[in-house]
């Protein structure tokens, strides 16, 4: 039963945009550090697949382990050096990804607090 | 297991401040008209010193183990700039003096440049920061 409780509804899907946010972290991180080295491609996690991870989630199916990160198919232009990082576009990306990390974060805290308060029997007012 | 995001951004800083550090060597060093000197004796015994200036440094960023960024600093292959200074205690025997091949207008650019990529992976370790803690917050 605790089982359930914890593998469906809102949880998976929460726990999965959580872990996205922050490989995707990973990722934007390195594009940063890497604005000046020669030859680098800019990098991105496939989107398709944290949807379709997404969805799993709410059918209730397993979370995916990782997300393999690939060159990205929106990048800025290349830049002499062969590296095509824009650094304004990687600084946005990263506030929205910071956005969906605490949404969800605040969302599973919610969550949880409802679940305490469901153990401890507390009757809301 | 995989480096974490603060430490690939601790990697990205390493590599601007080791390019800041080189680009601050050339400007201190965009008049130095002796690096290092060549004593050179000729058959009848006069004795003539060569000095060799100061040659700019250069700094690339590859990419190294790991996808993170590694600096390598190589010697500015441009020729060095020479003017006619007689008086010159570093005058060859023509009376040319070899100044560096610095540009001071270039490193200050360039400067720039490593200036705000390091801001930039400064603000991505914030960034990661806040969101370990908003990942503790859950615990209540």
């Amino acid at each position: 039963m605790l089982d359930r409780l914890f593998s469906s509804g809102s949880l998976p899907a929460l726990e999965t945009m959580l872990t996205y946010a922050s490989l995707r972290q990973r990722v934007i991180a390195a594009n940063i550090a890497n604005v000046d080295t020669w030859g680098y491609r800019e990098q991105d996690l496939p989107e398709g697949e944290f949807r379709r991870a997404l969805e799993g989630a709410f059918l209730g199916q397993g979370l995916p382990e990782r997300y393999d990160p690939r060159e990205a198919a929106a990048a800025g232009v290349l830049k002499p050096g062969g590296n095509n990082v824009d650094l304004e576009g990687e600084m946005a990306k990263m506030v929205q990804n910071t956005a969906l990390h605490s949404t969800a974060a605040a969302l599973l805290a919610q969550q949880f607090s409802l679940l305490r308060e469901a153990v401890a029997g507390h009757v809301l007012a | 297991m995989d480096l974490s995001s603060i430490e690939i951004s601790a990697a990205g800083l390493r590599v601007q401040r080791g390019r800041m550090d080189v680009i601050a060597t050339n400007l201190a060093n965009v008049d130095t008209t002796s690096a290092r000197s060549e004593t050179l004796r000729s058959e009848d015994g006069t004795v003539t010193v060569r000095h060799i200036p100061y040659r700019r440094q250069v700094a690339t960023i590859v990419l190294g183990a790991g996808g993170l960024p590694s600096l390598r600093v190589a010697d500015d292959d441009a020729a060095v700039r020479t003017e006619s200074q007689p008086g010159h205690p570093h005058a060859a025997a023509d009376g040319t003096v070899a100044f560096p091949n610095v540009n001071p207008m270039v490193e200050t650019v360039d400067l720039l440049a490593a200036s705000r990529a390091y801001e930039a992976n400064l603000t991505a370790v914030e960034v990661a920061k806040s969101m370990h803690q908003s990942a503790l917050r859950i615990l209540g």
